[in-house]
């Protein structure tokens, strides 16, 4: 069977008419394409030229992407964490040298791999830090924010207070409202309803006395104290509510144990302690 | 020692096959800004690897090269392959009627070729749009002869079927 015998002749019409009397209309001429060519070839002459219409490329492109994405969000996700749980003293050593001694039931969460970017950390609790001079050095806890270039001084931050004192160095303060001061050395900021007040002439021992396991309370609500001593001696110790907020003066040493302790605290405020079980102490109103 | 291939020879050499060649990519693919970008990557293939420049063989291996960057880079994008978008006939006025018939054509023809297998339809297109003799086609598209033949006739036939069905 000849292609004469199988197609008609208006098929052969056809196509004569349809093929081989126009041209293709591209978008670019042979000159064009010569152009881009020589430019290429003159410019990189061994160099790899690859066209990004490869959709190998585009994916191993994407899949590089995100990749480092992944992996960015990664290394800046990474964060450590220090505990000190009650009864202990925790020395923490922060990547670029600086250290931070963490009192008994205090968190630390830092960034390692940020580090070196960033000197940003967290903190509730206690905590008492030597910052190594570079960049700003950030300390964020619930109730404010402390920021330095390389001082040292002590943060309490529990329940709803916030505490900054300044031994060397300057320091800026920052509370929740944005409220912001500057504290020199031997300065102390307190949040009091919300607003940060600053002692000028405060001593500044009474706030770093815990490292050397001495406790300084000047007027402070007698919750706060008991819940110090909880901390220290890891131990629970109930305490009636109505003597919450009662006030006490006065200091104790961590060398005493727990009972001497209570009875520092209670023999002035003429209240007596139980002890109802091991490590657990009932402190009530001498009636 | 082997001699590099000079900006002089290659130029020659794109002067010569280029235009075929972007062509060929065309009929394949349906798609002329793609025939573009492979023939031009096709060639600058040729140059970096500085590939010396044999007469006898150099038309398989530009089409070889072509063939396995279409293939490995391109093909797996199925597109429809719509042949009279990218041609344009030369300026012959028509009567209306004569314009109406003629569109009508072209659109099964557009239909029939879209249809067409790949390979039916690129040497087709090489015989009837590049006049292209079989064995100019049996070289580039590294087939032999006899099959290029063998293809051509399916496809005439093809055409016949379709063309009739669509009438």
């Amino acid at each position: 069977m000849s292609d004469k015998e199988l197609h008609s002749d208006s098929l052969n019409d056809h196509e004569r008419t349809l093929f081989g009397q126009g041209q293709i209309s591209w978008e670019k001429s042979p000159d064009e394409v010569w152009t881009a060519l020589e430019q290429k070839i003159s410019t990189e002459p061994k160099g790899k030229v690859v066209s990004l219409r490869s959709k190998w490329l585009q994916w191993s492109a994407a899949a590089v992407f995100i990749l480092l994405v992944g992996l960015l969000g990664l290394v800046s996700s990474y964060t450590k964490t220090v505990n000190c749980l009650p009864g202990e003293h925790n020395l923490a050593t922060l990547p670029d040298g600086s250290t931070v001694e963490l009192n008994a039931g205090s968190e630390l969460v830092y960034y390692p791999l940020k580090w070196k970017l960033e000197r940003k950390l967290k903190m509730e609790g206690e905590a008492y830090f030597n910052v190594k001079k570079g960049k700003k050095f950030q300390v964020i806890s619930e109730n404010g924010t402390t920021q330095v270039l390389g001082t040292t001084f002590n943060i309490y931050a529990r329940d709803d207070q916030y505490r900054v004192t300044c031994l060397t160095g300057k320091v800026e303060v920052r509370s929740g409202t944005d409220e912001r001061v500057l504290l020199l050395p031997n300065n102390h900021a307190e949040l009091e309803k919300g607003k940060l007040v600053v002692k000028k002439m405060f001593e500044a021992e009474s706030a770093t006395g815990w490292k050397s396991g001495q406790f300084f309370f000047a007027g402070r609500p007698l919750k706060e104290v008991v819940d110090e001593i909880e901390r220290q001696y890891a131990v629970t110790i109930k305490l009636d509510p109505d003597l919450d907020s009662r006030n006490f003066g006065s200091n104790f040493s961590k060398q005493h144990t727990v009972e001497e302790v209570l009875k520092i605290v209670c023999k002035p405020m003429n209240l007596k302690f139980v002890k109802q079980s091991e490590n657990v102490y009932l402190v009530v109103e001498k009636s | 020692m082997v001699p590099v291939l000079t900006q002089e020879e290659f130029k020659k050499l794109f002067e010569a096959h280029f235009a075929p060649l972007r062509n060929y990519l065309f009929f394949r693919s349906g798609d002329t800004e793609l025939a573009t970008d492979i023939a031009q990557e096709t060639f600058l293939k040729i140059w970096e690897k500085q590939i010396r420049i044999k007469p006898e063989t150099v038309k398989g291996l530009l089409y070889k090269i072509a063939n396995d960057l279409f293939i490995s880079n391109y093909r797996k994008e199925q597109r429809s392959f719509n042949f009279f978008n990218s041609y344009e006939f030369n300026g012959t006025s028509r009567s209306p009627e004569d314009e109406m018939e003629f569109d009508q054509l072209k659109q099964s023809y557009q239909k029939a070729l879209g249809r067409m297998p790949e390979n039916q339809r690129t040497v087709f297109l090489m015989s009837r749009v590049d006049n292209l003799k079989y064995a100019e086609i049996a070289v580039m598209v590294g087939i032999s002869v006899k099959a290029v033949e063998k293809r051509m006739h399916k496809a005439l036939e093809f055409l016949q079927v379709n063309l009739k069905a669509n009438e």
